[in-house]
């Protein structure tokens, strides 16, 4: 009876084992893996991703009146940070005075670096706004 | 046949007797560990069958996000297919979009030109970072190039992003 019931078993027990090797469990182990291995780089990625769109806003929000921006330089430095440029014309000091202000009480804008050029001219002058913009979550 | 004789055949077919008993107990014992290294791994095997099912069942359900998992890498099988998005993009944004360079390593780096209204060029840059491609924006100009039309003034935009989510195959 004993050794009857051990055959059976060991013919179950192959039956088994040989569903476990075919061909789907293979090819679920590739999906299962390959998902992984995308998911993995998928998630790394998302620290990298920055908005440079978020810091083109700002810079818009803080324009003043009597202050033209022409142009915006976004250099991306590392996965957290950013340089940016911002090029533009102001009919007086204390317009650009009051943009560089606004800008330098933003968080976002670590530095901002104007150089006493961009208010030498009284009126309608051309400046060019140095920063660095640090990103945090 | 005399009483010593017999005491021996006796004596034999006992011990013979005893000998069959133990084999036999020994066989049994023997194929009880077998029986039951069997069922062990049986029930082991059972449960990776199990366990299979599970995993079959769980790659079913997510065929859906395995796929959008699939579209949102691009692949040198897939380069044309990812810059038609990016020129779709551009359109569903209102901006015209000119892809001027693409070189791939270990990821994709792409560099175009835009042009279009601050507002649309603002629009574009926002859905590029929501883009379903995960891409970084390394380098950005953005500056005025026709301040005729007042609000409507044109705006060029030169753009180099890095598509991380890149796969050579």
């Amino acid at each position: 009876m004993l050794f009857y019931r051990t055959s059976a078993l060991t013919k179950v027990l192959n039956s088994t084992k040989y569903e476990m090797s075919n061909k789907t469990f293979n090819d679920l182990s590739q999906v299962v893996n390959t998902a992984n291995g995308k998911l993995t780089i998928f998630l790394s990625n998302t620290s990298e991703i920055v908005r440079p769109s978020l810091v083109i806003k700002k810079i818009v929000d803080k324009r003043k009146s009597g202050l033209r921006i022409l142009g915006i330089a976004y250099e991306r430095k590392d996965s957290a940070s950013a340089s940016v440029t911002i090029r533009g014309k102001s009919n007086d000091r204390n317009a650009l005075i009051r943009f560089v202000d606004a800008l330098r009480q933003d968080p976002l804008f670590v530095t901002v670096d104007s150089p006493i050029a961009n208010i030498i001219k009284q009126t309608d002058s051309d400046f060019n706004i140095m920063t660095v913009v640090k990103f945090t979550e | 046949m005399s009483p010593n004789k017999l005491l021996i055949i006796i004596s034999l077919l006992i011990t013979l007797a005893l000998g069959g008993f133990t084999y036999i107990g020994y066989l049994t014992i023997k194929e009880y560990q077998n029986w039951k290294n069997i069922t062990n791994e049986l029930a082991i095997a059972n449960r990776k069958s199990d366990d299979i099912s599970i995993l079959k069942q769980n790659v079913e359900q997510s065929r859906d996000n395995l796929a959008k998992l699939d579209n949102s890498f691009v692949s040198n099988n897939n380069i044309v297919v990812f810059l038609e998005s990016l020129e779709k993009l551009g359109r569903d944004a209102g901006i015209k979009l000119i892809v001027n360079n693409a070189e791939s390593g270990d990821r994709m780096r792409i560099s175009f030109r835009v042009q279009g209204t601050f507002a649309n060029i603002y629009l574009f840059t926002a859905m590029l970072e929501k883009f379903r491609y995960q891409v970084s924006i390394d380098n950005l100009n953005l500056n005025l190039y026709n301040q005729d039309n007042g609000k409507n003034a044109s705006w060029m935009g030169d753009y180099t992003i890095t598509v991380l989510s890149y796969q050579k195959q």
